[in-house]
């Protein structure tokens, strides 16, 4: 996104769609506008849309196209993937769930609503680079566990959490597994191999597709029941009529970002290591969680002393845009819960800030960011 | 040239909105910031937990969008606990009735979003108060004034500004009615221009003081007497933090006289009630005082005074005092001079100075 000459670096966030999937979402607007149920042309047309649409996108995850559900974002598959694991569990009296304490709000809000309806939970924490330990995970098995859900790689700090470990350790206890893949499709090169998860879910638009477009794996012998009633679409698990240029669309991002994967992974870590050689000029900065083992595109930094939304709001008026810790967060207000588990002090988390890179941003551009960034801290360093 | 900068603080009603158009309309390159200060602890269960002022910041996104400005909600809820609710909670455990929005807007706007909006690089912090600022060339001195709407001027939670703060302060709302302001509004289709002002303590839902203070102090609720100004009991209370100097209301206590709590000790939990002639004085001292000018006079001040928001100014000469402290003398005796609360000097327009009674 180069309008205004803006550098736009908060694609954990979103990322802009490409001019080609733009044009992809509208075609099908015209071609495939009718109502996928309807039995006349119109409507075989748009569902042949669909159905090709999901075809591709399970080619892309290496799997077949009938575990492919669709939902309105990547927050509702995680809910339904974790709602419908608990409600099966219960039928066999299994009652407990396990996730980690980094989680997205989508899945820990889902289990805080579980708990009300009676299930009890267990987080797990991390260490300092925000990895989850399986020791602590066989901790806190029960027999009772119904589910494990973890993350494949945090939105605010961009950890990777093992697993394939943690999906074969789930399969050998016979307990089900979800992975919330929101923010991984861009930065790892990743296909679902069915012996390894039972729900995988992730949205479009962090990988250059439309808003609106949420994907849920589910392996065949997992449980899914339907959050939204009403018509029998999505094979009777998701009422209402499909958003099928959208889901055109997000095929087509898909479909391109596996190709591009190898090449953007190599361009966010270029990216990234000069970022961090120039802001780490700077005194009193610290990248948190830093490890080899991050996703390329997800630097969290803290700058201490500062309070990381006045450095927001100033580079923004640099035509900088980064944020402070997720989008989701950072409406509401409080200290992040990510930095808090990894063990950062108060003023650590204060003055954080996320840059995410995208494969449209340059090197050039990072050097405007070091210097903009230098200036700014100098800035509000100087008026304390 | 280039544009001088203004933040403008904003609560989502029409005052601070008008104040981001006007700002505009004067040439400034406007931010608007709300400032998040507090969040209703009544937890409601997940599925119905709604925030308390996400009304009032989408008002306020609403107006900004509108005038194309870029908005920004900052929380200041730590600081806003530290600095005004638990002093409002201490000063009521005191036997004192503090007023927190002159607090708020020391310590929450005119310091810590002041300072903020310096280090981003701002000329002026802008609020929607009815009252204005003006630089008197022959002093070389920032005045404050009151807003030419007598009904609507806010200037007596103001009297403690100092004079680098009044150099990147502007009030633009002082030079209208609040009739006009909402005018504006309607002109310019902001959707809140019909919003009704906002009247009560944003944290002490329902008025209801005594609740705050528990919750706050963990305090159980400790039963007190009513005495007369002789010492006679006359009943008993739910708790001394629970009145203040002047309230009729509420005190359930049947007398041939209305009955008024004219003294508050918290000490022994009492509160003492008398008759409407005891609630008024003509002799009282104020702390921590203030002067606009910066300077402390040295000579008496003869000006009017105002011991509570909205009260009727009373020729008075004020003096300096023992330990600090300042002493005023009203030419008539006013009602209800109550611990806690402001006591603002005027000199016709100009607010001289202030500081809190005791």
């Amino acid at each position: 996104m180069k309008k205004n000459n803006r550098i736009y670096l908060d694609h954990a966030a979103t990322s802009p769609m490409e001019a080609e999937t733009i044009q992809v979402v509208m075609r099908t607007m015209e071609t495939g506008f009718g109502n996928p149920s309807a039995m006349y042309m119109e409507g075989q047309q748009a569902m042949g849309e669909m159905q090709r649409a999901r075809e591709s996108i399970g080619k892309s995850l290496g799997v077949d196209y009938k575990t492919i559900f669709f939902t309105a974002n990547g927050s509702e598959a995680a809910n339904q993937a974790i709602i419908s694991a608990a409600y099966s569990g219960k039928k066999t009296g299994r009652t407990h769930l396990i996730s980690s304490q980094i989680e997205h709000p989508c899945v820990l809000k889902t289990l805080e609503y579980l708990k009300e309806e009676g299930f009890t939970y267990t987080l797990l924490p991390v260490d300092s680079k925000g990895h989850v330990q399986l020791a602590d995970l066989e901790e806190a098995f029960t027999p009772n566990t119904c589910l494990v859900s973890i993350m494949h790689t945090n939105n605010e700090i961009g950890s990777i959490q093992p697993i394939s470990k943690i999906g074969q350790w789930c399969k050998e206890k016979k307990v089900l597994f979800h992975c919330d893949g929101t923010q991984a499709m861009n930065s790892s090169r990743l296909t679902i191999l069915d012996d390894e998860m039972d729900y995988f879910t992730f949205s479009a638009h962090k990988i250059g597709g439309p808003r609106g477009v949420g994907i849920l794996y589910k392996k065949k012998t997992a449980p899914l029941q339907s959050l939204i009633f009403g018509g029998m679409q999505e094979r009777g698990r998701r009422a209402g009529t499909e958003n099928v240029a959208e889901i055109v669309g997000a095929a087509f991002a898909l479909e391109r970002n596996m190709q591009e994967i190898d090449n953007q992974i190599q361009h966010k870590r270029e990216l990234d290591n000069r970022l961090m050689e120039g802001l780490l000029r700077i005194s009193d900065v610290c990248v948190n969680a830093d490890d080899v083992n991050r996703a390329p595109g997800i630097l969290n930094i803290s700058f201490l002393g500062i309070n990381a939304k006045l450095l927001v709001l100033l580079l923004d008026a640099q035509g900088i845009a980064v944020s402070t810790g997720s989008a989701c967060a950072s409406g509401s207000l409080e200290l992040s819960y990510v930095l808090e588990a990894l063990g950062c002090t108060k003023e650590n988390a204060q003055g954080a800030i996320r840059i995410s890179c995208g494969k449209e941003n340059t090197l050039e551009e990072m050097e405007t960011v070091i210097l903009r960034v230098e200036e700014a801290i100098k800035q509000l360093r100087g008026n304390k | 040239m280039v544009k001088k900068k203004a933040l403008i603080a904003m609560s989502g009603g029409v005052d601070s909105s008008v104040a981001l158009y006007l700002m505009q309309q004067a040439g400034y390159d406007c931010i608007g910031v709300m400032m998040k200060l507090y969040e209703s602890k009544n937890e409601c269960s997940i599925a119905t937990k709604t925030c308390c002022s996400l009304s009032d910041v989408e008002d306020a996104r609403s107006v900004a969008t509108r005038l194309n400005v870029p908005f920004y909600v900052m929380n200041y809820e730590q600081e806003f606990e530290e600095k005004v609710i638990r002093k409002f909670v201490a000063e009521y455990q005191e036997g004192r009735t503090p007023n927190p929005c002159i607090d708020c807007n020391r310590y929450m706007k005119f310091d810590h979003l002041f300072q903020q909006g310096l280090s981003l690089g701002c000329d002026v912090i802008v609020t929607g108060h009815y009252a204005s600022v003006h630089y008197n060339e022959r002093t070389q001195k920032y005045e404050l004034a009151k807003g030419v709407d007598p009904s609507k001027d806010q200037s007596y939670v103001l009297y403690s500004l100092s004079q680098e703060q009044l150099a990147h302060i502007q009030f633009p709302l002082g030079a209208y009615t609040k009739e006009q302001i909402r005018e504006i509004a309607i002109e310019h289709e902001f959707l809140n221009a019909k919003k009704p002002d906002s009247q009560d303590i944003c944290f002490v839902e329902g008025g209801d003081y005594g609740s705050v203070i528990q919750q706050y102090t963990g305090n159980a609720i400790t039963e007190g007497i009513f005495i007369d100004c002789q010492g006679n009991r006359l009943g008993t209370h739910q708790g001394y933090y629970n009145f203040t100097i002047g309230q009729r209301r509420g005190l359930g206590i049947a007398a041939a006289q209305p009955l008024y709590v004219i003294e508050i000790r918290p000490e022994s939990n009492q509160v003492v009630l008398g008759q409407i002639e005891d609630l008024y004085v003509s002799e009282f001292k104020a702390a921590q005082v203030s002067w606009i000018s910066g300077i402390e006079p040295d000579k008496e001040i003869i000006c009017t005074v105002r011991a509570r928001y909205h009260q009727k100014e009373t020729p008075a000469k004020v003096n300096k005092a023992e330990n600090g402290l300042w002493k005023i003398k009203t030419d008539e005796a006013i009602r209800a001079v109550t611990k806690g609360q402001a006591v603002v000097f005027y000199q016709e327009q100009q607010v001289i100075g202030g500081g809190t009674l005791v």
